[in-house]
């Protein structure tokens, strides 16, 4: 077969063969959606989990500050902690999904195709970048926060020892190490999460770039 | 009262003007999707050839033509806007795929489609829409472009490419297309 029967080959498809009917698809109709039955259907699943993370993420801050604001109540870090550590598991889960759709309903559709794919991995790098920096400050200054508890319940810094009755400081030091672990944990996370998305991106644009061996054909 | 009357009658107005001026944009955009259907078509056919949500997707498509049409300005001829906003939201569908896999079930229809496909697998239209599928979705978004009589510059600009490259692309997967078609 010729290279040049490729094209008299697809003409001939297309006009001895009838196309697939899409008749069942009307403009008008499409023309008043968002989007498509099975993409909407896909992203209201995410759009769900959002309202319902935040939702609970909610209730949950609105319970704190009841409990320590409104009747100002006042834990030792013993208890404080695992209290603490249901809301950044709320936060995390919240934040992701979040992220996800923010992921999802980014598009670029009028510009070449390269410009597109360049624009998409810029906005999905910004995008991971502000997540690990929101995490970063959140979880730095939660540590900050829990130092300080620690401090003020057993008096002072003159007054640490490594046997005391309140939390033993090399569990202490293993909350601090995990707490200021986790946005890079989030990091690793995201990485996986949008691996195969990045490198079908990277891929694509390295095939638009490869002018190496032009020469060569 | 005179101007509560003045108000109410210009609002109407505009709402009218308004009104008339969306309608004869939808009515252009509608005009001009049916006369160029059929690139829709074979776009699908390329990206989502044994898909079932193929009419989803080429619904997903129409939908993101009307939401960039504001921004169509002449610039360029309308089916190679068409072609660049199209290929665009088709190679999105499927990488977004890897964010949310449809596990939806099939209907009836959807296995019956399925069949149908298989039935005329022989074809040569098949067999050509068979091994352009075996190309990544750039050589397909490239391959589509050559195989329509769209010229080097005209495909350089859609892809983002220069003139060179496109011919250089062009040929490798006419090569590659060549050898999977003779070689099965």
């Amino acid at each position: 077969m010729d290279k040049n029967d490729l094209k008299s080959m697809w003409k001939d498809a297309h006009y001895t063969n009838g196309e697939i009917n899409f008749s069942k698809v009307s403009i008008e109709e499409a023309m008043s959606l968002k989007h498509s039955k099975v993409i909407s259907r896909s992203l209201l699943d995410v759009k769900i989990k959002v309202l319902l993370y935040t939702l609970i993420l909610i209730i949950y801050v609105g319970l704190m500050m009841y409990a320590f604001v409104y009747l100002r109540l006042s834990l030792s870090v013993n208890s404080l902690v695992p209290l603490e550590l249901v809301g950044v598991f709320l936060l995390i889960t919240a934040s992701s999904e979040f992220v996800r759709l923010l992921v999802l309903t980014k598009t670029a559709d009028n510009l070449s195709l390269k410009d597109s794919m360049l624009t998409f991995s810029k906005k999905l790098k910004r995008i991971k970048t502000s997540d690990f920096i929101i995490y970063m400050v959140f979880f730095y200054l939660f540590t900050i926060l829990i130092i300080y508890n620690y401090l003020t319940d057993i008096g002072g810094v003159k007054n640490l020892s490594w046997g005391n009755n309140i939390v033993p400081i090399p569990l202490l030091v293993i909350l601090i190490l995990m707490l200021l672990s986790v946005p890079w944990f989030i990091k690793y996370l995201d990485n996986l999460r949008y691996k195969k998305l990045f490198s079908n991106l990277m891929d694509s644009i390295s095939q638009l770039n490869d002018q190496s061996d032009t020469t060569g054909c | 009262m005179f101007f509560c009357h003045f108000v109410i009658i210009l609002s109407i107005y505009t709402t009218n003007l308004k009104n008339s001026i969306i309608s004869k944009v939808e009515k252009e955009f509608i005009e001009l999707i049916k006369s160029h259907q059929g690139i829709l078509h074979k776009i699908c056919n390329i990206y989502f050839l044994r898909d079932p949500y193929k009419d989803d997707y080429y619904q997903e498509i129409l939908i993101r033509l009307w939401k960039s049409y504001p921004s169509f300005k002449n610039l360029s001829s309308f089916s190679t806007w068409l072609y660049r906003v199209a290929l665009n939201t088709a190679i999105d569908i499927i990488r977004k795929q890897y964010l949310i896999p449809v596990h939806i079930k099939l209907s009836k229809n959807e296995y019956n489609i399925a069949e149908y496909k298989n039935n005329i697998e022989s074809e040569n239209k098949d067999k050509l829409y068979l091994a352009i599928n075996m190309l990544s979705d750039i050589e397909k978004a490239i391959i589509i472009l050559y195989l329509e009589d769209f010229n080097y510059k005209e495909i350089a600009e859609i892809i983002g490419i220069s003139e060179n490259y496109a011919g250089v692309r062009i040929n490798r997967i006419k090569t590659q297309l060549i050898k999977i078609l003779n070689h099965g």
